[in-house]
């Protein structure tokens, strides 16, 4: 027969000792490396409704830890002679109106930056025009100020043509966005020296009016964001911690353990939301948790000890994709103890769809809160949130639905971003998720 | 322990001198327990390594390469994978009665092993020094500095160009051959003895392919380690291998020196294998493929499993399981007819 060492292997002798192509030197001198999370982060960034609900967010957070920034007013203090006064309609109207008119000027700044630099400042200045306008406007209808109604009708009309993506896309770097400025600019200055001058016209405080009880709506509405955002958080928080352990345990592990964890997980899942609240919530009631940090607690457990088997199957399912990656094998190849597999290379790359999950869980679990308080299981006094009084206004809502339409326009809007912002990380992280 | 004696005697004696081979897998036997039955997929594996030696292990898809290594290195999973006879002997040490930690300190220390894909077997979320500085903190105690100034070495070594900012990047910001080569400093990091590729350069193009099998056996010449190396292309052994040991459904049916193997097969599988093969000396052939498929291992065929494709069968390889042959030199063949096939081709 012949040289066994010709049987195609001399392609190895042909080629020169240069190992590397030129594109991949090239590439080698690139400064900035990119991970799956920069570049998820990269992508968000330029989403407008995301950056704006995180903004809201932000907000939101700033109020529920410093109530008192917001609101003066006692959000204790009973007065059953003012019971059900209804709003302070013209003290309601200028503030809506200073507002709208700041976050005009907002849009005024933003749509320069973007004319400046573009990015994403340019893309949010028609979102945020419009808000401004909108609030402006409404301001203007509930008590029928003209001149407010006319500067909101401007500043949204505004908002919604740069918006239109021909018209955006036309404006985009072009003198003309000058203009939009020029017009923004005018319309909120001159609304909040309109407004700041109506200031001292008007009675103040009490701009929603006041409870069944007399106590200051607007002051229960700013003190109720502290333990609405405090169940949502910490009860995404704990679902999402138990879920995930168990859940990167029963899909590394497998076998009998799996199936151990999997039935648990089945058992609390196989129970109705409500009535598994319902059963919990009233034994630890008759049990006497009568202070507010023990109030929250237990409705946060019942919240989560209901919910962590979605969290369980997400994890499990992650992790049994992740362990039959190569990497997974390449790192036991290398002699990694189990713990440092699942803490250190599994877990990073299955929480992609977790993290998903929880954005989408957290609007879920505040809407749960105020379910449970409606149904007078969940938060009460001395704890408020949204859902209490959404619950407090159940006996009164034909006779004064207002009592029913502000904290219920406030959680609906929390829940409104969260779910926004859960849709834009599940987008900028779903084609990566494999 | 072993289930079938007779079958042990591949161990070649010339190379068991006074220290024994590195590497030493006598006789093993794995199943896999599925829904579906007991696949057996090793039925007897033998074969050895010594230091500074490469012994290419040759195979169609599914007959056990793979599983044979991932045996060696301890991390196949059990269940479904269970291993029910043989034994595996690392510098004259029982590997399989070991306990679970002790074969986790062996590994990446003393064995380490690369995989084929190695865009999915670095890991997508750290950077590559990351994952080779790891090992060093975690195992040999470094500080963060020596442990990136030792990872920028490695990649040296491998020829990274420019391996100080590469070291801050991810796998996927580097070419295939490049992700090969940190694979391999990846697994050089902790100083093996004993190197397992498997199937290296399968998703490469053929220059890569030539550049890692270089790189490759230059640095195992450097470290004096022994190397297993898997493929199923015969081609890539041409240059690299000292010993071939050939699979089919799970056992070794030839074994011997690279050069007389390529000349004078003994079992017709391999004669299958090697002119399924282009080869630069024979002009104007056509290329002869292996007729029908590798056996289910849930149902293994009766005598030699290889006679339902075998052109050279007879009725008795459908009746007698055949023993190993020995051909002398260190080869060995399970077949009947072997020393027939090596004088006739
Ligand atoms: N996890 C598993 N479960 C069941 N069968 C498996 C598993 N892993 C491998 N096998 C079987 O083992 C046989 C050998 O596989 P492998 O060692 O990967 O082959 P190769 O020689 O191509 O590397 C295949 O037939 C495959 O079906
Ligand atoms: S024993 Fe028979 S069937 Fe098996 S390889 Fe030899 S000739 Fe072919
Ligand atoms: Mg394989």
């Amino acid at each position: 027969m012949s040289d066994p060492t010709m049987a195609a292997g001399g392609v190895a002798t042909e080629e020169p000792a240069d190992y590397v192509t030129g594109a991949e030197h090239a590439e080698g001198t690139k400064e900035k490396t990119r991970s799956l999370w920069s570049d998820a982060w990269h992508d968000l960034s330029r989403r407008p409704l995301f950056v704006l609900s995180m903004f809201v967010i932000a907000f939101l957070v700033l109020v529920a830890i410093f109530p008192t920034w917001f609101a003066d007013a006692n959000h204790r203090l009973r007065d059953l002679d003012r019971a059900r006064i209804g709003p302070n309609v013209p003290y309601l109207a200028v503030c809506m109106a200073i507002i709208g008119s700041a976050i005009t000027v907002v849009a005024a700044i933003l749509a320069t930056v973007g004319k400046l630099r573009d990015g994403v400042c340019r893309t949010m200045a028609p979102y945020v025009a419009g808000i401004g306008g909108l609030i402006l406007l409404g301001g203007g209808l509930v008590n029928s100020v003209t001149l407010y109604i006319v500067i909101g009708a401007v500043v949204l009309a505004c908002g919604i043509v740069s918006g239109v993506p021909k018209v955006s896309q036309m404006l985009r770097g072009s003198a003309s966005t000058w203009g939009l400025v020029a017009v923004l600019a005018v319309a909120g200055i001159a609304g909040l020296v309109i407004s700041f001058g109506d200031l001292s016209t008007v009675e103040i405080g009490a701009a929603f009016g006041y409870d069944q009880q007399g106590r200051d709506i607007y002051a229960r509405v700013v003190h109720g964001t502290r333990y609405t955002l405090l169940v949502g958080f910490t009860a995404t928080l704990l679902t999402v911690l138990i879920g995930s352990t168990v859940g990167i345990l029963a899909g590394y592990f497998g076998g009998w353990l799996d199936n151990l964890l999997s039935r648990i997980g089945e058992v609390f899942f196989g129970l109705p939301f409500v009535l598994g609240a319902i059963i919990i919530l009233s034994a630890f009631r008759s049990a006497g948790f009568d202070s507010a940090p023990a109030i929250v607690a237990m409705v946060v457990l019942s919240i989560s000890v209901l919910s962590w088997p979605v969290a369980m199957r997400i994890m499990r399912s992650a992790a049994i994709s992740a362990k039959q990656q190569d990497y997974v094998k390449a790192a036991r190849a290398l002699g990694a103890s189990s713990r440092r597999i699942i803490f250190r290379h599994m877990l990073p790359n299955c929480l992609a769809p977790v993290l998903v999950y929880a954005t989408i869980a957290l609007g879920a679990f505040i809407g749960a809160e105020a379910t449970l308080s409606f149904l007078g299981i969940g938060l009460r006094d001395p704890a408020v949130s949204w859902g209490v009084m959404i619950a407090d206004s159940r006996n009164y809502i034909r006779a004064s639905p207002l009592l029913l339409i502000f904290p219920a326009s406030f959680l609906t809007l929390t829940v409104l971003v969260f779910v926004t912002i859960g849709d834009a990380v599940r987008e900028a992280l779903d084609p990566k998720l494999r | 322990m072993t289930a079938n004696p007779t079958e042990s005697v591949l161990t070649d004696p010339t190379t068991n001198g006074q220290d024994g081979p590195l590497l030493e897998v006598e006789d093993l036997f794995v199943e896999f327990r599925t829904r579906d039955g007991v696949a057996k997929v090793l039925n007897g594996v033998s074969y050895h390594v010594d230091a500074g030696e490469t012994l290419a292990v040759l195979g169609e898809s599914g007959s056990g390469k793979s599983v044979t290594a991932q045996t060696i290195m301890g991390i196949l999973d059990t269940p479904p994978a269970y291993v029910t006879g043989g034994s595996i002997r690392f510098r004259g040490q029982e590997l399989l009665s070991q306990s679970a930690e002790k074969r986790r300190q062996l590994r990446g220390d003393g064995i380490a092993m690369i995989f084929q894909d190695a865009l999915s077997a670095l890991n997508p979320v750290f950077t590559v020094g990351f994952q080779i500085e790891e090992q060093l903190r975690i195992r040999k105690g470094m500080s963060r500095k020596e442990a990136r100034k030792r990872a920028i070495e490695l990649l040296d070594l491998v020829r990274i160009p420019n391996a100080k900012g590469r070291v801050r990047q991810y796998p996927h910001e580097f070419s295939g051959g490049m992700r090969q080569r940190a694979m391999i400093a990846m697994s050089l990091a902790l100083d093996p003895q004993l190197l397992i590729a498997d199937e290296p350069t399968t998703a490469l193009d053929v220059t890569v392919q030539a550049q890692i099998m270089d790189l490759l056996a230059e640095i195992k010449a450097e470290r004096q380690m022994g190397l297993i190396l898997i493929t199923h292309d015969l081609g890539v052994v041409a240059e690299t291998a000292d010993r071939i040991a050939v699979m089919y459904a799970g056992r070794i049916v030839e074994h011997g020196d690279a050069h007389s193997v390529y000349k004078a097969p003994g079992h017709p599988y391999t004669t299958g294998l090697l002119n399924s093969l282009p080869r630069l000396d024979l002009k104007g052939q056509t290329l002869e493929t292996i007729k029908g498929l590798p056996p289910s291992l849930l149902n293994i065929p009766s005598g030699c499993p290889f006679h339902p494709r075998c052109p050279k069968a007879q009725s008795i390889c459908s009746a007698e399981v055949p023993v190993n042959h020995d051909l002398g030199n260190g080869r060995y063949s399970k077949c009947h007819f072997a020393e027939e096939v090596v004088r006739n081709g």
